[in-house]
């Protein structure tokens, strides 16, 4: 269980995250919605400690890491698998590489057991012929796959997904779509969020929503509150209408 | 009165940033620095990096080592040539080479083709998410990514700065021997005679300072990057600045501290 009390974050004179009260439960797929700016990659950022709130408590499973040192908060970060909203290969690296990395730096598996480690990781996600290829040689859907591979590869107990899909042809979309249902179907006891704007998949795919609007949590439940609700923000959002009460930055 | 306040509040304000500037390099530095004595090693990072800053700087090394020395040569030579003394060409070259010359450019040298390429990758590094994923992934950016290169900076500068000198002083021989008419065997009887291993070690200390601070303000301005391509830009232009101001004022400052001891 994650859980955000009261928490808030400024960014010089804008207030991204006011007073926010969440909780993501274990073992489901949570997304979070909202319009481009709202904090739902900032939200992400503070569950693994790379920001700090101004105000309020962070606890995940029942640790408060908001009173981590940096020290604890790395060892907290190793239960995560996070994929980057461009997927953050390395460069430098080859796929096999890049999959390997979280394996070199934190177990003492021998090479063979880690190479064999990241070639199961990388055909979960589909990408069995691409080993020795670089980042740059790799199209937007292999980058994500590899990405996502890497965030699988050390076993995490919870995925952080950022918007996994956007700028992707619907096709490809879809199948992103599918792996993030497959994996949690394959690993039940993982707890996946995902950021996105994709409204369909949310709510194909999700357990819960939590929808974020001027720093605030509007409404959060199931796909069929989202549904039935009657709250105009939501509605304009889930319907992508330009006009209604949701202003237009 | 405005008028008068605007460019002193303005002049305030640039200072200002300058200090700030300068402590979080310095906090920076302490981090990373701690980060060094830390475990794990990371040989093979640590031979990557010994190789991108020595074995690939050696030939813009030994080119302009030997270009260096045969100028100074021609230029010491000339001078001393109106006192009849051209036979200390190499010496005086040498003492210019082992004390100053040979650290300084070295640094410049390595300043502008390695610092900038560790602020570029950086940086690069830095607006593309891959630092966060790092550290997403439970991995110190400093462990994995700076202390290498501060280590492999500090080592590699004095050999390039051996490297510079030796070159130099071929450099400076071929001046004084087939313009001065200076023989080998006085050249190099005024070279052991002047020269003693205090001018040398005087270099290599620099040369050690040097190559830390090269590789620190590097990385500091790569991992401050922020924005897109313009801001890997930016931080390449101030990282290769900050890192030749910060070489001469060092070396003011060592030499300062030489001479007075």
């Amino acid at each position: 269980m994650i859980t955000f009390e009261h928490i808030s974050k400024k960014f010089g004179n804008t207030t991204v995250l006011d007073e926010i009260c969440l909780q993501i439960p274990p073992n489901k797929i949570t997304f979070i919605i909202g319009r481009s700016g709202e904090g739902k990659s900032v939200t992400i950022k503070h569950i693994i400690g790379l920001l700090r709130p101004d105000r309020g408590r962070i606890v995940v499973d029942g640790e408060e890491i908001t009173t981590f040192n940096t020290a604890q908060m790395r060892q907290h970060r190793k239960k995560f698998g996070v994929l980057f909203q461009h997927s953050a290969l390395f460069d430098s690296m080859s796929v096999l590489d890049n999959v390997i990395f979280p394996l070199r730096e934190h177990t003492s598996l021998s090479r063979k057991a880690m190479h064999i480690k990241a070639e199961e990781s990388l055909a979960r996600v589909g990408l069995g012929d691409v080993l020795q290829r670089y980042p740059s040689e790799l199209s937007m859907g292999e980058k994500k796959r590899t990405g996502l591979a890497r965030a699988l590869v050390n076993d995490p107990h919870v995925l952080l997904y950022d918007e996994p899909t956007t700028g992707m042809d619907p096709l490809i979309a879809e199948m992103i779509d599918n792996l993030i249902l497959r994996i949690n179907d394959e690993l039940p006891e993982v707890t996946s969020v995902v950021i996105s704007h994709d409204i369909k998949a949310t709510l194909a795919t999700a357990d819960k929503i939590i929808m974020l609007y001027k720093g605030k949590v509007v409404l959060e439940g199931d796909p069929s509150t989202f549904i039935n609700t009657r709250d105009p923000v939501v509605n304009q959002f889930m319907a992508g209408q330009v006009e209604g009460p949701m202003q237009f930055m | 009165m405005q008028v008068l306040a605007q460019p002193v509040t303005l002049l305030g304000a640039f200072f200002l940033r300058r200090i700030i500037e300068l402590g979080t390099f310095l906090i920076f530095l302490q981090q990373a620095l701690v980060e060094v004595c830390r475990r794990p090693l990371r040989l093979d990072r640590i031979f990557i990096q010994l190789e991108f800053i020595g074995n690939k700087s050696l030939p813009i090394i030994l080119i302009t080592g030997f270009f260096v020395g045969a100028v100074f040569g021609l230029q010491v030579g000339s001078i001393f040539n109106i006192f009849s003394a051209e036979s200390l060409t190499g010496s005086a070259t040498g003492l210019a080479l082992t004390r100053e010359l040979a650290p300084l450019i070295t640094a410049f040298l390595i300043a502008g083709r390695v610092g900038s390429a560790i602020t570029a990758e950086l940086a690069a590094m830095k607006v593309n998410e891959q630092i966060d994923a790092m550290e997403a992934m439970g991995v110190n950016p400093l462990s994995y990514l700076v202390k290498p290169l501060l280590i492999a900076s500090t080592l590699m500068l004095p050999v390039l700065c051996i490297f510079f000198v030796l070159v130099g002083m071929v450099g400076s021989y071929i001046s004084a021997r087939f313009i001065f008419d200076v023989s080998e065997g006085i050249f190099r009887e005024k070279i052991l005679e002047f020269i003693v291993i205090q001018d040398i070690g005087a270099g290599l200390v620099k040369a050690v300072f040097f190559g830390l601070v090269i590789a620190a303000v590097a990385c500091n301005c790569g991992l401050q990057a922020k924005g897109g391509a313009r801001g890997i830009g930016e931080a390449t232009t101030t990282g290769v600045v900050a890192n030749l101001l910060s070489v001469l004022c060092l070396d003011v400052f060592i030499t300062w501290v030489q001479v007075s001891i």
